[in-house]
């Protein structure tokens, strides 16, 4: 991964080889979390061995990172779920956030001279437009198995991102994503920082009190 | 042949070539210079002038018609352009194109005899005679003594060129071939007796072929007008008379028309030698496994045996099918539901239906929609009140009962059972004796699985509580959710949250208490929260991310401190890995549930009666196992936190060898480096939403 290519030679051996092994595992579990199906009973069990693995050694290996409640979540309780449902991506928040996509869009044609009369034409509209009907909903239901996607074989085939032409973007463009790169870089080292940062004090206190 | 550039150089050419050779016999055709209708040429046997195409002797005709009615003529429509040197008559500019044009034998099929049933205006006519093509001045040479045959030329008038005088005699030609089919009469070649008695040279194959060859062409003045019987014909073409090349496509014609003849199992073959050959047809066993083009010939075979329309056709018609059936003619209520999917507004619509036209005949008028709107509207599914928090649907129950009856008579609800409903590893005590939740069915009953979220986004801000069924394909389809509000607000604090589902408990509670039907059958409802780890943590009135036990699924709490040693103790941490879970009680959010104005109960740590950050009244009494661990935004997280961790790594390393100032700017130049990278490599950018991840590709 270009992530630990970019960090070899910065941090210790023991360290990037622990780092490649959780992002290794954070894709294994990452897979299966965000599968929208009903997954079998082995990869309900992998994925609680990932997960486990995943957090130990998360927590051996970098001893300054605490276990978030989300990253808890997906240790201890997302396994059960599968257990119990088997699939999470089929219960999640995916379809919640799509209206506010939807919601940005169509609000504005709707009349009203407040937010709220907006909001209240757009449930209006969307309440009709609920395809309730059981002749509608056999005729819009999936017939079709899911295509599987060409993977590119070839070293020349233009599917590759090396062999993709670059857009051309203005300068104010590039200079507002090169703003915002900067911006973010500041933030997560200042994020960095403040963790690090009282790993390293409490270290020192530890010692002194050793 | 009509004079032109070149003319005599080539026939000085032609006339060194050997006697009876093409060229030859070409330049032995008479010459006239100039071509100006009836006074050089004269007319035909129909009086139509020579040298005129049908267009201008049509157009004469009509001037003709005026003078005589006093109507006054018109400029010609569409004159051709002039040729070149100003020659009024079009001529065939290099000498080798004449001959060809000249020395090659007409490939047209020999014309139809006139008859009445097609309606020649000189059917039964003594002098009806066939025509080579429309030309006059070619049907022409057929009957003059002087002129065997002239082509290459063009009108006298307009100029038209010989290949266009050419092609409208061509078409005239296949209309009149096309006549008797289209009045589905078969076409038969019957002589009758005028043309009989008449000499039909173009017609006498045994005078086009040689004439192709290189044999002496007998003239058409000198040559008898009769078909050659097919003896004649065998006993020519096994003479060898028939060897020209130009001919070899007419015999495989007249090849292909004799084997192709009806459906003969045998063909008998006589060779010269007296020997008869049977070609019988045999059938062969068909390749079984044979890749697609060969497939997609048979195919195109089956279909043009079977008469079915050909492939495009087929493709067409399927794609007009999708995604099921043919043509669907949609009832109001439906075209109602489709503008509103599509955020058309009625107007629009209207003027689709008008512009349609008569296409658009089966599209409800502007009246019937605004009908048909106010009737659907007025279904408690689908009716929408206004509070003070926003805009909510009625009954988000009618529309859940509502939505659960439209997958059943579809045949679409699905089954999702429960595998393991009270899961409760390290507590089985507990758990045999969990009494039974509302939302919260044993696994052994059939049910009907619900989600219910809430979440914040856009600016100005608006909070969203969605309803979803997971009984179905595509459950978090936006088109197989319900909208069940949207409250604009400036903040989603607990409070915030608190009014704007209000209106909603009632119904859930009455989701949960009175079941749904389904198939017939009334059928439990399981309640699922999914939302954001903040949304879900107002609504079931926990303290959030920072609580003391901050996981809303068990006790453990978030770090350890001496100020709470006794709920370490009890439940771990969650920075403890390998230890066993305490999970929360499945009505643990419903006993923390207060009547307005009273106390929560607070309750000493350990005890079952501690509140475990759960500090004020929730708002869903729901089993702490039914909340969706939120994988979108546990995607987000983590990926965020290892993209961060390596920033953490380089910090240390350095600060452990060249001190804490190097290992700061070590960390800010990672930060820049990695941010480069991702845009770089895999080309996204990071935005301000997605938790402060990354969005792609540029």
């Amino acid at each position: 991964m270009d992530v630990c290519l970019a960090l070899e030679g910065k941090v210790s051996e023991t360290n990037l080889a622990a780092y490649e092994r959780a992002w290794s595992l954070w894709n294994r579990v990452r897979k299966t979390l965000n599968r929208a199906a009903i997954i079998s009973a082995e990869e309900a069990a992998q994925f609680l061995a990932d997960t486990s693995s995943m957090v130990s050694l998360v927590k051996r290996s970098f001893p300054w990172l605490p276990i978030s409640p989300k990253l808890h979540i997906l240790m201890c309780h997302a396994p059960d779920f599968f257990e119990r449902f088997g699939s999470i991506r089929l219960y999640g928040e995916q379809g919640l956030e799509a209206w506010h996509g939807r919601y940005g869009q169509n609000a504005v044609k709707y009349p009203g001279a407040t937010e709220l009369e907006r909001a209240a034409a757009f449930m209006r509209e969307m309440a009709l437009a609920r395809e309730a009907g059981s002749d509608v909903l056999a005729r819009y239901a999936p017939s079709r198995k899911p295509a599987k996607a060409r993977k590119a074989t070839k070293p020349d085939d233009k599917r590759r991102r090396e062999n993709k032409p670059r857009l051309l973007t203005c300068s104010a463009k590039n200079g507002k994503a090169e703003k915002k790169r900067k911006q973010w870089a500041a933030k997560i080292s200042g994020e960095a920082s403040t963790t690090v940062g009282a790993y390293i004090e409490r270290e020192h206190k530890m010692r002194a009190q050793a | 042949m009509k004079k032109a550039k070149g003319m005599e150089q080539w026939r000085l050419w032609a006339q060194a070539n050997p006697r009876g050779s093409d060229p030859a016999v070409v330049a032995s055709l008479p010459v006239v210079s100039c071509k100006q209708g009836a006074g050089v040429l004269g007319i035909d046997a129909n009086g139509t002038p020579r040298g005129l195409c049908d267009s201008c002797y049509q157009r004469r005709k009509r001037a003709a018609s005026r003078v005589a009615t006093g109507t006054p003529p018109c400029a010609r429509p569409h004159p051709f352009p002039p040729q070149q040197g100003g020659q009024a008559v079009s001529a065939p500019s290099p000498s080798v194109g004449l001959m060809h044009e000249a020395a090659a034998p007409p490939t047209r099929l020999p014309p139809h005899p006139p008859s009445p049933a097609r309606g020649d205006a000189t059917a039964g006519s003594p002098v009806a005679l066939p025509r080579l093509c429309s030309s006059p001045l070619a049907a022409g040479t057929l009957d003059a003594g002087t002129v065997n045959l002239v082509t290459g030329g063009g009108c006298a008038e307009c100029g038209a060129p010989a290949h266009t005088v050419r092609l409208s005699g061509e078409r005239e030609s296949a209309a009149q071939h096309a006549l008797p089919r289209e009045r589905c009469r078969d076409t038969t070649f019957v002589r009758d007796a005028a043309v009989v008695a008449q000499p039909h040279p173009e017609t006498d194959a045994f005078r086009r072929l040689p004439f192709a060859s290189s044999h002496v062409a007998p003239s058409a003045a000198t040559q008898p007008a009769a078909f050659p019987d097919c003896q004649t014909f065998l006993d020519n073409l096994l003479a060898g008379n028939y060897d020209g090349d130009r001919v070899k496509s007419v015999l495989e014609a007249i090849s292909n028309a004799i084997s192709s003849r009806g459906e003969r199992p045998e063909i008998h073959l006589k060779h010269k030698n007296g020997r008869v050959r049977v070609y019988t047809t045999q059938l062969s066993p068909r390749q079984a496994v044979v890749k697609t083009s060969h497939v997609n010939k048979r195919r195109a075979t089956a279909r043009r045996l079977h008469g079915m329309a050909p492939k495009g056709v087929a493709r067409a018609q399927r794609r007009r099918a999708h995604p099921k059936s043919g043509p669907v003619r949609l009832s109001v209520a439906q075209q109602v539901r489709l503008v509103a999917a599509l955020s058309i507004s009625h107007i629009g619509f209207n003027r689709w239906r008008l512009d349609l036209g008569g296409a658009g005949r089966d599209l409800a008028s502007l009246p019937a929609m605004r009908a048909a709107c106010r009737e659907l509207s007025s279904l408690p599914g689908k009716q929408v009140t206004v509070t003070g928090s926003g805009a909510h649907l009625v009954s988000l129950t009618a529309a859940i009962q509502e939505r659960v009856t439209a997958l059943c008579a579809a045949g679409l609800l699905i089954k999702r059972p429960v595998r393991d409903a009270l899961n409760v590893r390290n507590e089985p005590a507990v758990a045999a004796h969990l009494p039974t939740l509302p939302g919260s069915p044993p696994p052994s009953v059939p049910d009907v699985q619900v989600t219910l979220g809430l979440d914040k986004s856009g600016d100005p801000g608006t909070v969203k509580t969605a309803a979803t069924i997971i009984n179905q394909a595509h459950p978090n389809s936006p088109s197989n959710t319900i909208l069940a509000g949207v409250c604009p607000c400036e903040t989603d604090g607990c409070d915030d949250l608190a009014a704007m589902i209000e209106t909603h408990l009632l119904q859930v509670e009455s989701l949960l208490r009175d079941w749904v039907w389904a198939r017939g059958v009334r059928q439990p409802v399981r309640l699922l929260f999914g939302s954001d780890y903040a949304a879900q943590c107002d609504v079931l009135g926990h303290k959030g991310a920072s609580a003391t036990q901050p996981c809303l699924g068990c006790k453990s709490t978030r770090c350890p401190r001496k100020a709470q040693r006794l709920l370490d103790v009890a439940y771990c941490t969650l920075q403890d890995v390998v230890v066993d879970r305490h999970l929360r009680e499945a009505t643990h959010f419903a006993v923390r549930m207060v009547a307005d104005g009273a106390a929560p109960t607070v309750g000493a740590p350990g005890t079952s009666e501690h509140h475990c950050s759960v500090v004020r009244s929730p708002l869903l009494a729901i089993n702490p196992s039914q909340n969706v661990p939120i994988p979108l935004h546990s995607t987000q997280g983590v990926t965020h936190r290892y993209l961060r961790l390596g920033i953490d790594m380089e910090m240390l390393f350095r600060s452990a060898s060249d001190g804490t100032v190097a290992g700061r700017q070590a960390r800010a130049a990672f930060a820049a480096e990695l941010v480069e990278l991702l845009h770089e490599r895999v080309r996204v950018r990071p935005t301000s939403y997605h938790g402060g991840l990354f969005i792609g590709r540029d």
